[in-house]
């Protein structure tokens, strides 16, 4: 019992978020929702207690090299890995909020529950990522699930917000019956709910593992293993599970939005990695079943071409900057599951950094959404037109993050990607990286519809409100595109800090 | 203080340890452990010499060009581009290795390029600044792949390295076939910018600039720069003497070339340009016959005596009014005293009259070359040749000048002396023209040779591995010979000069009659620049033409318009897939899934 208590202390930061979730609930309740900007700064305050917490465990795994320590019986894992997204999923669900407090069209909406299922979203997110139990993820990805669902109808009234909401519960459903049934075979084949047992297990007793299940006959595991990984599919948007994150996106009142294609989805990639790199990367894993690894990578290599090159040729079309988002979102995906596809814990670090990028330029650019939304009161890309005049440095550091989703020299994306090509390379996967490549020039053509509108056109005649406090943020996000495009040291070591906590090897040959 | 090689931080002047007694090195952003710096400067006596020049010679030509320039609405850009010159031009002499001296050199090469076009709104200033560019990119390639070349044989581009490290490569015939090969690409570099023959075309062409730029960079400092690479290379060269032969061949060909053009130009800048190349010939005749010593004394005294000659002519078409056809000017001695006297000075010296600075450095040279074996002596032919044709375009551009009957309009031009501010530098160019030669005196004055003494640390490797310690000394009588012969040739060739103008232009005529073909050949100095037109200009404009319109607009063009056009109709149709139902997402899904199963058996 007491050795349960002081695990407890591991877990501090997913208890003092959930503590300060119920605050902010009930705090919302007494104040009858009056002062909704109260509830606001309290959830950051809060925030700001889980992200000192999360430094605190970063620094002490980071001293002893990542190493994971389980707590709760060994149903959560913490580890360098999960701290890593849990410090990025703080920060969005910090900046998401104060996209909420800029947004001024949310305050016709009752919002102090709006805080509250954000931050409980971010609980679901914190128990996803540091666990290699099934039964765990399971939860947490639930508990994200439903908060999401909430949050994209939290605009009741608007006709587009409530289908966003019942068509992300309707897939949401059908995923989560998907990736359930696939880890019940799972679970009847090996015997276990544990990923780490699932992998290294030798079959000779009890649990079975996979490497066993594998040798008698593939077939039964293989169709647990894809039915889950088309669980994750859908969480992370891969084509052809993608087809709701456009209609939910552009649904979704934009701070939601936000959260979803970053946080959210960062998450769903956090798992997916966990669970391939678990199952089939982990030092001393059976031969039989890294040979089977090979082929998931292939798939997930199929699976990278595919999304990319549709979530790129889907966004050209689009005259909604937000659907555009969206798309390239999903184009984004592609190029994460790059580094999975490599099938190496480098190429694992250079998904992992990617994702850091991709928390930056898409904060900055959804922000930018925001901010232009506000102004014209449009989501369309032609409403810009001429703008860039009118809000310099709001659309100039647009043009910054913009240039970082293209994937291009100095920002942060641009190293993800150049991390990412390299990796792919490396493991033999040239004609990825070539799509991938020509992916990105597709791209440019979109994301620069937007600089061009901005700067290209004649300067409008409207006047765009001022929002300064909001424009000194996204400038910070900016600022850091550029300053982590060239100092990039701190983020790839995070990533291989993060990276090396999984305890995945080099496959050997 | 004390440079720190570790630490890399010191931004300090500093004796270092390869460094002669009286050297100094500046090093900024050093590299650890090696002495490959990224930017790091030498003093030495070599770029001692070359700094005093830029700076000195510079100095006058600013003095000179506040009084040409007044009133140009550039004057502010003028001065910007001509101390960019200035810097770029010191980056090159002081850099301690081969990549600043790249920089340097491809920094006066912009200046340059800037400087000739400067009046680019004429339009053929502009064409003529890029020919100059165009012509030196040819070089300047042979530059590049020579350094690499170096590179791959020292595995560093620092000139103190270098001329340590090639004693260890002469027996070594593979290293010597690739240092030959490396020369010579350099040495290719050298030709582009200091025009030499077959990239001498764009000398001319750059007299488009203004003039005291032509003084400046087209005959005091820039086109030296080549000199200046082999001097300092110096030691890589003499290692390899068939490239040594063939820098003397172009040196002297060049010479002829530009001499015999100079006789029928009738642009007073023109007969300087290509006067400029002839000398520019005669300093690499020098060098091919190892006197390196000889080719910076010559260097520094065509620096004097032709920056004085292109002030001077500057200040006749100033006074002129823009002119520069010498047959329409004649008699200007009673106009502009002061340019005359002075230009008579530097006249003096391009000639070779006894005791002036051009004097002693060009008899310096021939002596040189005359004593450098069997092809020595053939090329000493040349030079002599040469040398006779100096004398008799220099005073024959001297008698269409300044003697003579006045072939302008009385009426419509005015000839004035210029303001002080000009002709203040062209008095002092004319002393240093007159007085150079007190810098290197020939041996049988029994003086010491200044210029040489002062270079012998830098050119001593060069000589020891080129002579192999002894060198054979001319004899004392064989020299006065040689004085006396250069004296003569020089005296009755500026005597013929002068007087066969001095009546005006008709001694042209008649030759154009007599000799039309031969005469226009001169003229249009050898047909080189139209042979080149014809021959490479033109088929390359035609193929760049083909590329541009078939290749880029039809294939590239087409495919990228073309993968447009695919991307945005799949877009549309992609577009099309979200329609928002339900039911179709979820059947994609669902065969998303099943699909995957599929794949998973089949791969």
């Amino acid at each position: 019992m007491d050795r349960y208590l002081a695990d407890l202390g591991l877990i501090a930061p997913e208890l003092v978020l959930t503590l300060l979730s119920l605050v902010v609930l009930v705090w919302d309740l007494v104040t009858k929702g009056r002062d909704s900007r109260q509830v606001a700064y309290l959830s950051l305050a809060g925030l700001g207690v889980v992200a000192y917490l999360l430094l605190g465990q970063w620094g002490d795994l980071a001293a002893t090299g990542g190493k994971a320590e389980t707590v709760a019986f060994g149903m959560v894992t913490i580890d360098a890995f999960g701290t890593f997204f849990k410090l990025f999923t703080v920060g969005s669900l910090a900046v998401v909020i104060l996209f909420v407090l800029a947004d001024r069209r949310e305050r016709k909406h009752g919002i102090g529950e709006y805080y509250f299922l954000l931050l409980g979203a971010g609980i679901g997110v914190f128990f996803m990522v540091s666990t290699n139990n099934l039964l765990l993820l399971m939860l947490g990805l639930e508990l994200l699930s439903l908060a999401s669902y909430s949050l994209a109808g939290f605009h009741k009234s608007e006709r587009r917000s409530a289908e966003a909401s019942m068509k992300y519960v309707i897939f949401g459903g059908l995923s989560a019956g998907i990736m359930l049934y696939g880890i019940s075979l799972l679970y009847g084949l090996t015997g276990t709910i544990d990923l780490n047992e699932m992998g290294i297990a030798d079959g000779s007793g009890w649990p079975v593992g996979l490497a066993a299940q594998f040798a008698q006959d593939p077939v039964p595991v293989a169709v647990a293993i894809v039915l889950i990984l088309a669980g994750f599919a859908y969480k992370v948007s891969v084509v052809p599970f993608h087809f709701w994150t456009p209609d939910v996106y552009e649904g979704a009142p934009t701070p939601v939005t936000t959260f979803l294609a970053v946080a959210s989805k960062a998450a769903g990639f956090a798992v997916l990695l966990r669970f391939v790199g678990a199952l089939f990367l982990v030092e001393g894993v059976d031969s039989t079943v890294a040979a089977y690894g090979e082929r998931i990578g292939l798939l997930i290599a199929i699976l990278a071409a595919v999304t990319m090159t549709l979530g790129n040729l889907s966004a050209l079309r689009q005259t909604s900057m937000k659907r555009m988002l969206a798309y390239s979102s999903i184009a984004h995906a592609g190029y994460v599951l790059m580094g999975l596809a490599a099938m190496t814990p480098a190429g694992f670090s250079a998904a992992m950094f990617y994702l850091a990028a991709y928390y930056f330029m898409n904060l900055g650019a959804f922000g930018f959404l925001l901010y232009f939304e506000g102004v014209n009161k449009s989501e369309d890309i032609d409403a810009l037109k001429g703008m860039g005049w009118k809000a310099p440095v709001v659309s100039i550091v647009m043009v910054a993050f913009l240039v970082s989703l293209t994937g291009l020299p100095p920002t942060v994306g641009f190293y993800g990607k150049l991390l990412l090509f390299y990796e792919g390379v490396d493991a033999g996967l040239g004609w990825l990286v070539l799509i991938a490549a020509l992916n990105s020039v597709v791209s440019l053509f979109y994301y620069f519809r937007i600089a061009k509108a901005l700067f290209l056109s004649e300067p409008a005649e409207r006047e765009a409100e001022p929002q300064p406090f909001f424009t000194g943020f996204l400038a910070l996000l900016g600022v850091g595109t550029i300053l982590f495009g060239i100092y990039t040291e701190p983020l790839q070591n995070w990533s291989e800090t993060g990276t090396d906590s999984l305890g995945i090897a080099e496959a050997s040959e | 203080m004390k440079h720190d090689r570790r630490t890399g931080t010191t931004h300090i002047w500093d004796a270092g340890p390869n460094l002669q007694p009286d050297e100094c090195q500046f090093v900024a952003m050093d590299r650890e452990e090696d002495s490959g710096y990224l930017l790091s400067m030498v003093f030495d006596r070599l770029s001692s010499v070359m700094a005093l020049v830029i700076t000195g010679v510079g100095f006058l030509i600013h003095v000179y060009s506040t009084g040409y320039m007044k009133g140009d609405p550039g004057y502010a850009k003028y001065f910007a581009y001509l101390n960019l010159f200035v810097f770029a031009m010191l980056m090159l002499v002081l850099s301690s290795n081969l990549l600043g001296l790249f920089v340097g050199w491809e920094g006066v090469g912009l200046c340059s390029y800037l400087l000739i076009g400067f009046w680019y709104t004429k339009g053929w200033p502009a064409e003529a600044g890029q020919k100059a560019f165009v012509v030196n990119r040819i070089g300047d390639a042979c530059f590049l792949i020579g350094s690499f070349l170096l590179v791959s044989l020292f595995d560093s581009l620092d000139f103190a390295t270098m001329v340590t490290g090639v004693e260890g490569l002469l027996n070594d015939p593979a290293a010597t076939a690739k240092l030959t090969a490396a020369c010579l690409l350099l040495f290719g570099g050298a030709c582009g910018k200091s025009a030499q023959f077959p990239l001498l075309t764009w000398l001319p062409d750059a007299m488009a600039g203004p003039t005291p730029v032509s003084a400046l960079i087209h005959a005091a400092t820039m086109v030296t720069a080549g000199v200046y690479l082999i001097v300092r290379l110096n030691p890589l060269y003499a290692a390899v003497p068939t490239v040594l032969v063939v820098i003397g061949g172009v040196g002297a060909l060049t010479a002829l070339i530009g001499a015999s053009t100079a006789l029928l130009q009738r642009d007073i800048k023109k007969v300087l340009a290509y006067s400029t190349v002839s000398q520019l010939g005669y300093m690499f005749l020098a060098l091919g016959s190892g006197a390196f010593a000889s080719a910076i004394f010559h260097l520094v005294t065509h620096a004097f005596f032709k920056g004085l000659l292109f002030l001077g002519s500057g200040s006749v078409i100033h006074g002129m009014h823009d002119e520069q056809d010498m047959y329409k000017m004649g008699g200007l001695k009673r106009h502009m005293p002061r340019t005359y006297l002075t230009f008579l000075a530097g006249a003096a010296a391009l000639s070779g009259l006894p005791l002036t600075s051009g004097f002693f450095s060009k008899d310096e040279i021939l002596a040189h070359t005359l004593n450098s074996g069997l092809i020595g002596v053939a090329l000493w032919l040349v030079g002599i040749v040469a040398a006779a044709l100096t004398a008799f375009y220099t005073w024959r551009m001297v008698a269409l000048t300044f003697h003579g009957r006045e072939r302008f309009d009385p009426e419509a031009v005015h000839p004035h002396e210029s303001p002080t501010s000009m002709t203040t530098p062209l008095m002092v160019l004319a002393v240093l023209s007159l007085g150079g030669g007190l810098l290197g005196l020939p041996v049988v004055f029994h003086l010491p040779h200044g210029i040489a003494s002062w270079l012998e640390p830098v050119t001593a490797p060069g000589l020891a591995i080129l002579h192999h310690g002894g060198e054979q000394h001319m004899s004392h009588a064989l020299e006065w010979v040689l004085l006396a012969l250069g004296s003569g040739i020089a005296l009755y060739f500026a005597h013929k000069g002068f007087h066969a103008y001095v009546g005006g232009t008709e001694h042209d005529e008649r030759l154009y009659r007599a000799r039309p073909g031969a005469a226009s050949f001169l003229r249009d100095a050898w047909r080189i620049d139209s042979t080149y037109g014809r021959r490479i200009v033109q088929p390359l404009k035609l193929f760049s033409f083909l590329i541009a319109t078939l290749v880029d607009q039809f294939v590239i063009d087409g495919a990228v318009n073309g993968v447009a056009v695919v991307a945005r109709k799949t877009g549309g149709r992609l577009r099309a897939l979200t329609d928002g139902s339900v039911k179709n997402y979820a059947l994609w899904m669902g065969a998303g899934t099943a699909v995957l199963l599929v794949a998973w058996r089949v791969f």
